[in-house]
Formats: C-alpha cells, structure tokens, sequence
C-alpha cells in the first residue's frame, strides 16, 4: 500500500518534469534525506536526548551544531543543482532495440556545480563538476524501445553534494522528440527485385541503361560506397580506389513502393524496407520512398536517408 | 599508493576523536584499544590484508569480552567508551559503501562527544569542535567528486562556523529546567576526594594532592582570609573514626538571613553526595539538593560525578540551627581514658571558660603540626594529646571535639577546605585537594555553634600555607620565567572560569536572568519551549531564506527569455515561431519577411531581446522596452 502510494506519487511528480531549455528554480527543486540523513538525524536526536537527560551544556551545544550542519546541508545540496541550466538534450536518432544515444549540454552560471547525476530507467552519468561560466557536454546511453516518435522520457536530475545526507533532484525532459527508426532486418530486397516492383508500378521513366561500363579506377573520396572500393587494388599496396561506371543515370534511380511488397506484417515490411535503405545508400545508388501519401522523390546522401528511416519511424500501423 | 583515500581519512577522524579521551583511560585499556589501531594502521598500509566477515565478527567478540573482563561491565564510562571506540575501529574494516562509510564517521561524532563525561573545559571544547569540523570535511571528502582534501576542509568550515553561531543562539533558549530529569550515569572510577570519614590519615593523604577540588567567585569581594568552605558534619564518634549522620536530617525551613552573601561554584566531582559551600549555606536553588540541619548541603538522590556548577547563598554568621542533641556528647567506652580525665577536670568552669581551657592547652604544649605524623594506636587521641604532640589538622580537630565532649560541651567536627588561590585576572579562587581541612564546632546556649579551629591555635601559619604552593620554592620565587608561566597558566585558568560560568554553568536562574535581559519576565516552561521552537524555526528558515535570494535574483537574469516566451505564445502561426537550430537574428529576417501585423514593434522587440541577451544592462533599460513593445504587439 506504501509503495503504490509512494509511485502514485512519484508519477504525479513526474508528470511536472520540466521542459528544456531550463534553469533549475527552486520551486522545481525536491529535496530528502538520503539514508545515512536519516542516520544523522538520529544520531542527533540521541546526542541531545542524552544532553538533555544529563543537563550537559556541552553535549547540548554539540547537538546543536550538528543539527545546523543538517539545515545547511539542506541549502548546500539545494544549491548544488539550483540555477544549473539544462541547454539540451539532444536524442540521436536510433534503431529500434538498440542502444540510443542521448547527449546532454548543461551549463552553470552562477557558481561551481558539482557531482551531478543523471538518470533515466537503471542507467545513470555522473557529472564531477561544471566550473562557473561553462558547459558540459555529456552521453547517457539508454536502449531504445520499439519503432516510433516518443516524447522525451523524464530524467532526474540529483545531486547529494556536499555531505551526502541530503539529495536534490528535479525531473527534466526534452524539447525534442526521440525518433526510433525500425529495427533493419537481416535480408534486404535485392536491386533487380525493386526494379520490376517499380515497372510493376508502371513508373520507369526511363529503360535501364545496359552498356554501364566499367571506366576505370578513380582516387577514393569520402562518401564513395564502400561497395565500389577496388579491393584487389587496396590488397596491391596501392591505395584506396573506387571504380567508376561513370553517369548512372536511370540505374540508380530506385522508388520503393510501400504497397507493392506483399508481405502482411507491417512491421515486417518496415524492417525490411529500413534495410533496404541503408543497403541502397551504402551502395550509392538515388533512392526514393513512397508510402501511402508520403512520397520521397529518389536522391541520395546521409541527409535523405535520415528523412527516409523518419518517415518509416512515423508510418502508423493502423 | 600514498594518496588520500576514504578509509586513511575515516581512520584519521576517528583517532582525532579519542585522542582526548586515551589521556584519561588507564595503561591497560590504553593497551587493548591499541590493538586495533595497529591492525587498522597496518591494513591501511597494506602489510596485512583486510579481514573476512568471520574474522570481523570474532574479533568484535574477543574485543567486546576482554573489555568486560576488564571492567566487570561494559554501560560505564570508563568500559563503555574504549567499547566504542574499538567498534569504530572495526566498522572501518568493515566499510562497503558510501553509507557504511558515512556512518563511520558518525561514529567518530559520538566518541568525540564522550570527550565531555572527561571534561568539559573551554579548551577541550574547542578541540571537540575542531575535530567535528575535521570529521565532517572527511564526510565532504567522501562525497566530493575530485577528492582534494583541502576544497572540502575550506567548503566545511564555512558551513560549520555558520553552524556554531546558530547553535549558540539556540543554546541560549533552550529551556532549562530546575533538575534532571532522570538518573544520572555512575562512574566506576574513584578519584580522590574529601572523605567520607575522619580518622588519622584521612586528610593528609590529600596534602600533597594539586587537584582543584573547586573554584569560587563571591558576588561582592570577600576577604580570603579565614575562608572557611563548609563540606561535611561528622557527628559521630566511633573511637577510630568520626561519621557524618546517614542520612543527614533536611533542616526545617530555609533561613532567611539579612547578611546573605551569593557565591558561585564550580564543583569538580567528589563522587559522594555533599557540595561544597562557603560557610553556612541558606539555601539552594535546585530541586534534589536539601540544606540538612548540620548546615551542610547533601544531594538526596544522586552523587557528584560530574562537574556541579551552582550559585549558593550563605552568611558568615552562623544562623540559628537546631539545638545540639545526645549525639554530640557521646564517647565510645574504653578509648583515651586520659583525655576523658582532662576534660572532665574543666567541669566545674563555665562552658565558654571549658573552651578556652582546651585552647589554652594546645597553646602551652607545643604541638607541632605536620604532614607526615607518627603512627598512632588505639588511643590516638591520649597519644597524640599526651605523648607524640605532633599531627595533621584531622588530630587537632578530634582530640579537641574529644576533649569538649569530656567536658560536656556539646562539640562536632567539619570537614571541608580552607584557603585557596586567587585568580587575579577573573577574580576567582582555585581551591585544591591539598586545601583540604578539618575543624571542630561547638555549642553555646547563648552563641549556637561557633567555629574552633585547634590546628589554627597552634599552628596560625596553615592560613597562609596554601597560596602560592607549587611556585613557593625559592627557586620558583625568583625565576622570571616561572612567573611568566605562572600569569599565563592564569590566564588560560580564567578563560576556562569564564566559559564554567557563563557556557556550561548556564541553567534555569542565568537563563531567567537571560530572558530578563529581553524583557521576557517570568516565562514559565511552556512558553520558553514554544518560544525555543519558534526560535530553530525562524532560524532554519533564516539559512535556507539564503537560497530564496540566490533564486530571485536567477529569475531577474532570465526575464528578458520570460518575455521572449510570451511573445512567442502570443503568435498563432506556428511557422513563424522560432526554431529550435534558429540563430535569432536568422529568426528576425524571416519575421520580416512575414505578413504579421505590429511588424515594427516585433523587430523592435527582438532587436532589444538580442541586445539584452547578449551585450546585457546595466539597469533594466531593455527589459523595459520589450515590456513596452510586447504590450503593443498585438495581432
């Protein structure tokens, strides 16, 4: 009964997370002691009830002191988390069931903050200490849930700094949206595969060009497909190459049809398409994407398959 | 290796903490205390590795028994502080995590405050706090994630100081009551004291013993000359030895005496249960402690074991107490037959004539007095009277009560102290053991009891004894040094009489005087207590009202963002808000370019937000005109 009651209310708490860009304020500040707090508070109470028993004027001011050092822990823990600012917290885009990278920008104006944990779910970062006037940059890595866009889950911020009797936290979300794409699966369809799903469609613009010929070695630039590398050059000694069939105009242009692959499963299909993208895009070939009313039109780049993986992470599965 | 760590910092508060209290333990609780600082020290050294769980939990066993061995019982003093000490010792051995490790350090909170069954002086208060500020930068230390012990010594002396002059306020109000409330501690250790008994030996024993058994400051200057401090009545005699009444008879009423004179006392223990007053006391001010009718003061219920400051009124002039009874008359048969002859030769003269015989008699003999008397036998009165002639105060004082009773004049011996040293710089007097001293009363129908002291009569030089006693050699005389030394001892002996006084000796009458001084006249308990809880309450809220100021002045900072916010909630487009990776000049321009009306006010606004944001004011110049635009901004 005491424990629903105790997340009944953390839940309530919870729902209060504040969105970033924020500075910590103080209202937003939830603050109790921790277990060896609560040691201390003891420990207190029997050095003054004995005292007090004893009319000892010492062990009375003993107990005192103690008590004030227990109130000032309470500013100092307070303080160590008061007007921290959280800048960000960016979510890298991830697959499904994978680890999922969340970095955090937070900064301290004021003064020196220090041992600062963060945590969502079982996984936690400790932050040893933002000095005044400067940022911190920090990952939590969390394992990412199913496909989908999720709001931001809230974190909790603490710190028992100085004494650790004391722990202050305030629980924080993000602006941002955490873009799950779906888990890629092992196979993806093959090039010949798409084509005659796409003249299947009846939307080949233009034949496929047959004479693509091999035109040679060119110098290997970043972002050439891996798949283009000439290996036998490389094992030569020789340095990286990549082959050029020069212009492929028309056999690299590839729509993928979302209702043309027969498969029931939506998730499935998902999976398979995700694949498919990061296959097409590792081979360098201009690919484009339509689902339902969502139409992509073919082009290639980091840029374009990000657009592509949100477009899927999106797709309601009705 | 050599690097600071949690357990060598644990290790060190905790030996910080009883180092003030090894200098009381005897050598062989010394030696099994000890023991596991040695085991401790060469683990933190790494000669010896940490033990297992079951290692842990015999040697807490063996520790525990050897130490009720040695003291018969473990809830005393003297057992129980090596006890936990000890524990504490072991609990390092035994460190997991950040709470076992803090607990630990509470540890060390409580041996230091076993400091005070020790001694409560000014200077051991301050190492008390010393070292609980030590310990709780240990706790930072623990806590801190860069682990430099000094950032955490610094940070913990700030938040301590604050916290001392807090308690100090609190300790002011704290209402005090008139007596404990229950039983007091009992310790085993006996020390030396005025005796419970008066026979040949009693008191000289304490001769050579430099101990304060007591300070006094009189509230009017009082000659100190002649004082005489009144302990205990010893009413009967057994032949050997003289006794007081057990238990003393509660005198009937509190007297009332125009010449009453106050006096404040600080009461070392005496581990027996009678205080200590300057001539005949009038009454007490605490509840527990009686006036008995031999004017002494007794405390029913529990003894003196612990430091007793009070404030006692007494006169010099001997009040009207009750008649002598049978008690004061009787002799033991078949003792000092001579003595008994002497006296009773006086019969025939007036009492106060059969008094001045008996002081005569010590005059004209030549008695010698002496630290180191001969030993005497059965008769010891008839011998010392008749034969040797040579003793320590204890014999002047019974061989003339002996002598009185012979001749029928009703007589009793006082034990208690005479003489002492003043303490020039605070006014007080330090009396010592060795001021010890015994004399005899005796009863006139017309007078009461009057004082006779018979060491006195023979020997007028015991008053001045006494002062000036370790610096008396002509050594010390006439060494500038030992003079130096002697006015700073001074020195540090007034500080300690201060703070006895006003810190320690702070009870119910000083804390009305206190509340007096407020104009709170005659609070009773109730009202100081809830007086006292508004008291923490106004100050915790005072240190953490601290924080409040620290927040205001964050909102005013990021008000210029408040006001960005609202006009941003102000536009319904929800193209035209801001983006997330928009710089806000980039914002600016496609504002500009938008159809929304107050287009100038807008640009105005944003202009002033950036110049806020970034360049900042002085005074709230641009706050005020985005105040001004946001107003007219309006779609």
């Amino acid at each position: 009964m005491k424990f629903k009651l105790y997340n009944f209310i953390k839940q309530k708490i919870k729902k209060k997370a504040k969105i970033t860009p924020l500075e910590i304020k103080k209202n937003q500040i939830y603050i109790l002691p921790t277990s060896p707090g609560f040691i201390f508070l003891l420990v207190v109470f029997v050095i003054f009830a004995g005292s007090f028993n004893e009319n000892n004027n010492m062990g009375l001011l003993f107990s005192f002191f103690l008590f004030f050092i227990f109130i000032i822990s309470i500013r100092e823990t307070r303080n160590s988390i008061l007007n921290l600012k959280i800048n960000s917290i960016k979510f890298e885009n991830s697959f499904a069931f994978s680890n999922s990278k969340i970095i955090f920008h937070l900064s301290a104006d004021k003064n020196e903050k220090k041992s600062i944990e963060i945590s969502c779910l079982d996984k936690n970062i400790k932050i040893n200490s933002i000095k005044k006037n400067s940022s911190v940059k920090k990952e939590l890595i969390l394992m990412s849930k199913r496909r989908g866009i999720y709001n931001s889950p809230v974190f909790n911020l603490s710190s028992s700094y100085p004494y650790g009797i004391f722990k202050a936290w305030t629980y924080i979300r993000s602006d941002q949206k955490q873009i799950v794409y779906p888990a890629p699966s092992n196979n993806s369809i093959s090039v010949p595969e798409l084509k005659s799903l796409m003249e299947e469609k009846g939307k080949i613009k233009e034949s496929l060009n047959k004479d693509d010929e091999f035109k040679g070695l060119k110098e290997y630039e970043k972002g050439d497909s891996i798949k283009r590398i000439s290996w036998k050059s490389y094992s030569k000694g020789l340095g990286l190459f990549t082959k050029d069939f020069g212009e492929q105009k028309g056999f690299d242009e590839i729509m993928i049809f979302f209702d043309k692959i027969k498969i029931k499963d939506t998730e499935k299909k998902l999976s398979l398409i995700c694949k498919t993208i990061l296959e097409l895009e590792l081979m360098g070939l201009k690919y484009g994407l339509e689902i339902e009313n969502i139409k992509l039109l073919p082009n290639k780049g980091k840029e374009h398959q990000k657009k592509c993986l949100e477009i899927l992470a999106e797709f309601k599965n009705e | 290796m050599n690097s600071l760590n949690n357990s060598k910092l644990i290790f060190s508060s905790i030996f910080f903490s009883s180092l003030p209290v090894l200098v009381f333990m005897e050598p062989e609780t010394l030696f099994i205390i000890f023991l596991p600082f040695i085991y401790n020290i060469l683990i933190i050294l790494n000669k010896i590795r940490p033990p297992k769980k079951k290692t842990l939990l015999s040697l807490t066993f063996f520790f525990t028994f050897i130490l009720a061995i040695n003291f018969k019982e473990l809830f005393s003093r003297d057992a129980g502080v090596p006890l936990l000490i000890v524990m504490s010792l072991l609990k390092i051995l035994e460190m997991k995590n950040l709470r076992d490790e803090l607990v630990a350090c509470f540890l060390s909170f409580f041996i230091l405050l076993s400091m005070i069954l020790f001694s409560t002086s000014f200077f051991t208060t301050i190492y008390m706090f010393l070292s609980a500020i030590y310990t709780i930068s240990v706790m930072g230390f623990i806590n801190s994630p860069d682990k430099i012990f000094f950032k955490s010594i610094k940070k913990s002396l700030s938040v301590s100081l604050t916290a001392i002059l807090f308690a100090f306020i609190l300790f002011f109000f704290f209402p005090r009551i008139q007596n404990s409330l229950w039983g007091k501690h009992s310790n085993t250790k006996n020390v030396s004291g005025f005796a419970q008994t008066i026979s040949p030996g009693s008191i000289s024993s304490l001769a050579k013993n430099d101990e304060v058994a007591f300070k006094v400051k009189f509230e009017d200057k009082v000659s100190l000359h002649g004082n005489y401090f009144r302990g205990i009545v010893f009413n009967t005699f057994d032949g050997i030895s003289w006794h007081p009444d057990k238990p003393p008879i509660k005198a009937p009423t509190n007297y009332n005496n125009l010449n009453s004179k106050k006096a404040f006392i600080i009461l070392y223990p005496t581990y027996s249960k009678y205080l200590i007053s300057p001539d005949y006391p009038l009454n007490f001010p605490e509840k527990g402690i009686y006036l008995t009718e031999n004017a002494t003061l007794y405390s029913w219920f529990f003894k003196i074991n612990d430091k007793k400051i009070y404030e006692v009124e007494f006169t010099n002039n001997n009040p009207n107490y009750p008649k002598p009874g049978k008690k004061h008359l009787k002799l033991p048969n078949g003792y000092n037959q001579k003595a008994i002859e002497l006296g009773s030769n006086w019969l025939s003269l007036t009492p106060d004539k059969r008094i001045e015989q008996g002081l005569k008699y010590f005059k004209k003999n030549n008695f010698v007095y002496t630290l180191n008397p001969p030993k005497y036998g059965k008769n010891y009165i008839d011998e010392f009277l008749f034969k040797e002639k040579k003793g320590f105060c204890e014999h002047f004082a019974s061989s003339f009560a002996f002598l009185m009773r012979a001749a029928k004049v009703p007589s009793r011996i006082t034990g208690g102290y005479l003489g002492g040293e003043q303490n020039s710089i605070a006014g007080f007097t330090n009396v010592r053991q060795s001021d010890a001293h015994a004399w005899c009363e005796v009863w006139l129908e017309n007078k009461g009891w009057i004082r006779i002291d018979p060491t006195i009569e023979s020997e007028p030089d015991r008053l001045e004894r006494n002062t000036d006693q370790i610096f008396s050699s002509d050594f010390g005389r006439k060494n500038q040094f030992f003079k130096l030394t002697k006015s700073i001892l001074n020195v540090f002996d007034a500080i300690n009489f201060f703070w006895d006084q006003k810190i320690m000796g702070y009870n119910f009458s000083l804390q009305n005087k206190f509340f007096e001084f407020l104009g709170l006249k005659n609070q009773n308990f109730f009202k100081k207590s809830i007086l006292f809880i508004i008291i923490v309450f106004i100050s915790s809220i005072l240190i953490l009202y601290l924080i409040n100021l620290k927040a205001k002045y964050a909102i005013k900072k990021v008000e210029e963002l408040i006001l960005f916010e609202k006009f941003q909630n102000k536009i319904k487009n929800k193209a035209l808000l801001k983006k997330n990776n928009e710089g806000y000049f980039e914002y600016l321009k496609r504002i500009e370019n938008s159809d929304l009306k107050n287009l100038e006010s807008i640009k105005a606004f944003i202009l002033y937000f950036i110049e806020e944001r970034y360049l900042g004011s002085k005074n709230k110049k641009n706050i005020k005109k985005m105040r001004d635009y946001l107003k007219k901004i309006k779609f």
